[in-house]
């Protein structure tokens, strides 16, 4: 594509304002990256180029052409193709079902030419440099991380001019990173552009031409890396409004007080092949952290822990006293709350609004009396949003309007109300924008000093440096390294990832 | 598919074992043993020929509720439309326009899956309650048209169903061996693809820039046809007008459907399943006929094996459910 222009877009949902009048343009192919905080607008904007959102008003501009997009259909026909953040894929079909689905080739313009379909998906595969999935596999049956792999292939196999990709590394682990990258190089060589969405600054450094940066709804700035040096800080001021430097505050020293007492204990638990044989102890107040390279079994132990997988093998001890832990409900009885990565599917209920998504917990405590205490519970409700900075602050407001960020504060709501003995976070920052995540882990500190025993599993490094008191890197289910206190570093965390496999004999 | 090579038997039986059909397939198989033990001429090529004669209806009724069901919709209102073909066909047939009125009949029972299809595909109504409505519609024209049964079904018209094509083929598979080979077509284009993606995961359907309206639409305007072969057999069976006669067909060929594997909550299943489950529903008739069951039982037993075998269909998917959960 050799240029895009979109002059004065805007977009509102309900009363809510996600686009203000954007302008953002770039000429010849290259990579521009958006980058904002969650809610900042920046994925609307994408949303809007490729036809799924239409915009309230304003123009796009297409190599000169001035065009209306009202469909991804439309889009496709200009050669603008969306990557998904959240996967397009039908789980029901194959690998190379999913990946020509929508842009079949046909025969006699009625017909499927399967066994093309079936070669472009295997070549796309190899191109991609991803050995480990059939074409022919159900798309179900694919880890988080090659399901991105498959979406993006999906989206090459239409030959796209102008290529969206919405934070397609939140799933990926570093190897498919680099696969990811490598091949962005060769589009941008082949005369494809790229918008390129990220919250991790050093991808966007690292990848793109030019950046725009997104706040409340509006671009609020641009770094042109081909005149400007390819510095971080120089987009932080631009993100977050401000100009003040929030690294600091990302990460404060955690005073790390030697850990007395064993609060959880897991002795040889196993779930299926994901998760083999996991023993560890984790001490009251303490901030336990999982690390490794992505899919490595770290989601599945921490969801049984929190009983919504059902462990194949060993016990799990809860203050030296062994639990059953055959049902979510018996974890959060014993205290035992979890904060999931997926917080559309697992963690909240998207049509309803924040106080009843928020009074929920209650009920398998059963410790309320027959009628609900409304008022009561929605001054809980008030109060704990208030605390989590939910934006709006309106209790009644359907958690489906909130940002990302601010629905994973929504579900950090539900717990807030309780004392929970331990805290099991599944990636909980996933996709949330720097403030929110800020939000969260000092609150995750709090909690964390007033006794609660947190389990954290986080993809992005960063989170584990900076709020954990001990790392445990699993590879292949097990844990193969333990990281403490002054040795944990970006430096140590990757590289015991990293060196794990080589050990394994990978 | 080319991956499907073998890699050994072994290999075979355990995919088979995963398919969504499997469980109906074993239930078939039991309940086939079971009815030639009770009546051992089943066997026989008259009785074969008779038993396939009264399942061709709710075959070509399933078919079409299967492709529906797939796409994610479902539809109420087949047993009334097979019930207003057979009582148009018995009010207007004469003994030389046959072929017209069939060919009227079919027509009017793809126009009605196309309204269905644009109520509930274009324009986005909830599918069970809508097409319950088209039913009722349906069948108020039905007994308005004809409210006793009656009519007049020219006698070699209802004699070609018990004929056979070249002299060895029956009729009813001749005409179900033409249904199959209109779905073999329909299920190489990309059509059919998208029917399953659009059951499956809309939203994901959508984005890939599959017109899900428009498909879901199509989805119903194709059942059409098959309601109406459903209905043409029906009328070549009975060989009257009587519009009770199809009534239970809406909900028959949901129960068979869903034995057969094909998932109510859509993209998810195959039209092997339909047919086989509505062989089991045919099969399951014939056994209580014949172990001397009256038939004001029937209903009851029938309730009985369809959960039967929706549990055993349960279980092979307890494992993947767990997970989900």
């Amino acid at each position: 594509m050799k240029s895009f222009e979109a002059t004065d877009v805007r977009k509102r949902f309900g009363g809510v304002v996600a686009l203000h009048g954007v302008d953002l343009s770039f000429d010849g192919p290259m990579v521009c990256g958006l980058v904002g905080a969650n809610g900042s607008g920046k994925t609307t904007f994408a949303r809007i180029c490729s036809g799924e959102t239409p915009p309230d008003d304003g123009t796009l501009v297409v190599d000169g052409q001035k065009t209306v997009i009202r469909s991804p259909a439309e889009a496709r026909r200009l050669g603008i193709v969306h990557v998904h953040q959240h996967l397009s894929l039908v789980p029901e079909l194959t690998v190379w079902e999913n990946i020509s689905l929508g842009n079949e080739s046909r025969s006699g313009g009625l017909f499927a030419r399967n066994g093309i379909a079936r070669e472009r998906a295997r070549s796309l595969l190899a191109e991609l440099d991803i050995e480990d999935v059939s074409p022919d596999q159900k798309v179900a049956t694919l880890s988080s991380e090659n399901k991105q792999m498959v979406e993006i292939a999906k989206a090459l196999q239409q030959d796209p001019r102008l290529l969206i990709l919405d934070e397609p590394t939140a799933a990926l682990g570093h190897f498919h990173v680099e696969k990811l990258f490598k091949k962005v190089g060769e589009l941008k060589a082949s005369g494809v552009s790229v918008i390129f969405i990220s919250h991790r600054l050093w991808e966007i450094v690292r990848l793109c031409d030019i950046v725009y940066a997104f706040s409340s709804g509006r671009r609020t700035g641009l770094v042109d890396f081909r005149t400007q040096p390819r510095d971080e800080n120089l987009i932080v001021p631009l993100v977050t409004g401000a100009g003040r430097d929030l690294s600091a505050e990302v990460a404060p020293a955690r005073s790390r007080a030697p850990v007395a007492e064993t609060v959880l204990e897991l002795r040889d638990v196993s779930y299926e092949t994901k998760v083999q044989g996991i023993r560890l102890k984790a001490g009251r107040g303490e901030i336990l952290g999982i690390g490794g390279l992505a899919d490595q079994g770290q989601e599945e132990l921490v969801l049984v822990i929190s009983g919504m997988l059902r462990r194949t093998h060993g016990e799990v001890l809860l203050g030296g006293r062994e639990i059953a832990l055959r049902h979510p409900n018996e974890a959060v009885k014993n205290g035992i709350f979890l904060v999931p990565g997926d917080r559309q599917k697992d963690g909240l209920f998207m049509n309803l609004d924040v106080f009843e998504n928020v009074i929920y917990p209650r009920f398998p405590l059963r410790n309320g009396s027959f009628f609900l205490d409304i008022a009561g519970l929605l001054r809980i409700t008030e109060s704990v949003a208030r605390k989590l900075e939910v934006v709006p602050p309106d209790p009644k407001n359907p958690v489906s309007n909130l940002s990302g960020g601010n629905q994973q504060k929504v579900v950090f709501a539900k717990w807030l109300q309780f004392t929970p003995s331990i805290l099991l976070l599944n990636d909980p920052a996933k996709g949330i924008d720097i403030q929110a995540k800020t939000a969260l882990y000092r609150l995750v500190k709090e909690l964390a000093a007033g006794g609660t025993t947190v389990v954290l599993y986080a993809s992005a490094v960063e989170e584990l440096r900076s709020n954990c008191d001990r790392v445990l890197i699993m590879f292949e289910g097990r844990i193969v390294d333990e990281i403490h206190g002054d040795r944990i570093s970006d430096e140590s965390i990757l590289k015991s990832s990293l060196t794990a496999g080589v050990q394994n004999g990978r | 598919m080319a991956g499907d090579r073998s890699r050994g038997a072994s290999a075979v039986l355990g995919r088979a074992l995963k398919s969504p059909s499997a469980m109906g397939f074993a239930v078939l198989v039991v309940l086939l043993v079971v009815n030639v033990i009770l009546q051992p001429e089943l066997v026989t090529p008259d009785v074969l020929t008779s038993n396939l004669m009264s399942f061709t209806p709710l075959i070509f009724a399933a078919l079409a509720q299967g492709i529906i069901i797939i796409s994610g919709s479902v539809d109420m209102s087949i047993g009334s439309v097979m019930a207003f073909y057979t009582i148009v066909g018995a009010a207007a047939m004469s003994d030389t326009n046959v072929g017209w009125i069939v060919l009227l009949c079919l027509a009017i029972a793809v126009a009605i899956g196309g309204f269905n299809g644009l109520l509930v595909g274009t324009l986005r109504l909830p599918p069970f309650i809508t097409t319950f409505a088209t039913s009722g519609i349906v069948l108020g024209t039905t007994i308005l048209i004809m409210p006793v049964p009656g009519g007049y079904v020219p006698r070699f018209f209802y004699k070609l169903y018990r004929s056979a094509v070249l002299g060895i083929i029956p009729m009813p598979l001749a005409l179900l061996l033409v249904g199959l080979l209109v779905w073999a077509v329909i299920s190489r284009t990309v059509f059919y693809r998208h029917v399953y993606a659009i059951g499956g995961a809309e939203t994901s359907a959508y984005a890939s820039g599959i017109p899900v309206q428009r498909v879901r639409f199509l989805a119903h305007l194709f059942a059409g046809f098959f309601v109406g072969l459903g209905g043409m057999t029906l009328l070549m069976l009975t060989a009257a007008g009587e519009y009770r006669s199809g009534l239970t067909y809406s909900l028959n060929s949901i129960a068979a459907v869903v034995i057969g594997g094909i998932a109510m909550s859509g993209g998810r299943g195959t039209i092997w399943g339909a047919i086989i489950g509505a062989f089991i529903l045919g099969l399951l008739n014939n056994i209580l006929f014949f172990a001397n069951i009256p038939s004001f039982y029937q209903n009851f037993f029938r309730g009985i094996i369809v959960i039967l075998s929706l549990c055993l269909g349960a279980l092979t998917r307890l494992r993947e459910l767990r997970t989900q959960l």
